[in-house]
């Protein structure tokens, strides 16, 4: 227990005495010490006071009714998540279709399978489709070649971007999936943990 | 849907399979103290209501961690006072006001209107001078004189040493003591 120099009970054993926070040795020795000690009860009943006071204060505010708004806010969250969970399926589709459409199409140009009759093949169109699609990107994505900058000083070339086309297609369809890891990683993700003190109620 | 004779615990686990309106009657029992802690520690409605709002959103998403063993209100209690906290240190000065329009319950019954009217007084002052704390004071005397926290509860919520627990407790009360009543004996 903390006594000050003059053999008085400190004001925070004091407090601790209130809060019923002493072992029981040191609780008995400071009910002794205020037996004997008028100074001591003095500043005793001092913070009681101000206990009491507090009390006094407990009462709680009329408070609104929340249940609604929280189990809406609950129920729209739940369906954000589920909205963005299917795009992001639906993006793991689209780019495992791209990636296995160029790989179908390569095989079927260079492998074995070019010896087998043609029937309708929908990787081929699909192929055939963003090839086209990347024969008109193409100026588009090998802007660095004109943007060399000249001058009687320097001269700087930017890197050519010029990437076969299955190289693009596995670039994008990785960049993909790497984004579809990311979101879900973000969703199951949670805010920084202000609310620690809810994450364990063990007493 | 009125759960008046379930067990908190048995709605908790009624959520974790599954069932929202279990959840709602969670909020429908503890709202008042949820937003009781808020208003205290906030001292206005609006922020009081968000903050509510909040916790029991923060309670919905960790309700995994929540041991059965204990009481439900307490540990929602907590969870809004950390939110509180969190708040407090972000982005707001110390609030001295309360505002007062939606008025408060209880504590007047027996008396008469004027004992009343003092006692209110008073306590309004108490909470007043309960705001002026810096943020953690403010929180730790909630905790302690409000939600009846231990200090080792009080350490665990704030992720604070024990000593902190006991130093910012006193140093609180001190200003408290200062601040109500060195001005009336």
């Amino acid at each position: 227990m903390t006594v000050d120099g003059s053999w008085h009970l400190a004001d925070d054993a004091l407090q601790a005495l209130l809060d019923h926070a002493l072992d029981p040795t040191s609780e008995a020795e400071a009910h002794a010490h205020l037996a004997a000690c008028s100074d001591c009860r003095h500043r005793q009943r001092r913070w009681a006071r101000l206990f009491a006071e507090m009390e006094r204060a407990r009462l709680d505010p009329v408070a609104p009714d929340i249940a609604g708004a929280v189990l809406m806010q609950i129920r729209a969250r739940q369906s954000s998540t589920r909205a963005v969970r299917g795009l992001l399926f639906g993006e793991l589709a689209l780019a495992l279709a791209a990636v296995a459409a160029m790989g179908l199409g390569g095989w079927r140009a260079l492998g074995p399978l070019a010896l087998l009759p043609r029937l309708p093949d929908v990787g081929q169109l699909v192929a055939q489709w963003v090839a086209g699609v990347a024969a008109l990107a193409r100026p588009v994505l090998a802007w660095p070649q004109p943007l060399a900058l000249r001058s009687s000083m320097l001269e700087i070339r930017l890197p050519s971007l010029e990437l076969p086309l299955v190289g693009w297609a596995a670039l994008l369809g990785g960049a993909l999936i790497v984004g579809l890891i990311g979101n879900s990683l973000l969703l199951r993700s949670e805010p920084r943990a202000e609310a620690a003190g809810g994450s364990s109620n063990g007493r | 849907m009125n759960m008046p004779e379930v067990e908190d615990g048995v709605l908790v686990r009624r959520v974790r399979q599954g069932d929202l309106e279990a959840y709602g009657e969670l909020v429908r029992r503890y709202q008042g103290s949820v937003f009781g802690v808020c208003y205290r520690l906030m001292g206005e409605r609006q922020e009081a209501e968000d903050l509510a709002q909040d916790a029991f959103l923060r309670g919905y998403q960790r309700l995994d961690t929540f041991d059965l063993a204990y009481p439900f209100g307490p540990w929602i209690r907590r969870v809004a006072a950390n939110l509180c906290l969190n708040r407090l240190q972000r982005n707001r000065p110390v609030t001295v006001e309360l505002d007062e329009e939606g008025g408060w319950q209880g504590g007047a019954s027996g008396s008469s209107p004027e004992a009343v009217t003092v006692r209110r007084e008073q306590a309004e002052e108490v909470r007043a001078a309960i705001l002026a704390l810096p943020p953690v004071y403010r929180t730790v005397i909630e905790l302690r004189h409000y939600q009846d926290a231990t200090y080792d509860e009080i350490a665990r919520t704030l992720h604070l040493p024990l000593s902190d627990v006991k130093s910012h407790l006193f140093r609180a009360r001190r200003m408290l003591s200062r601040r109500l009543m060195d001005h009336d004996g």
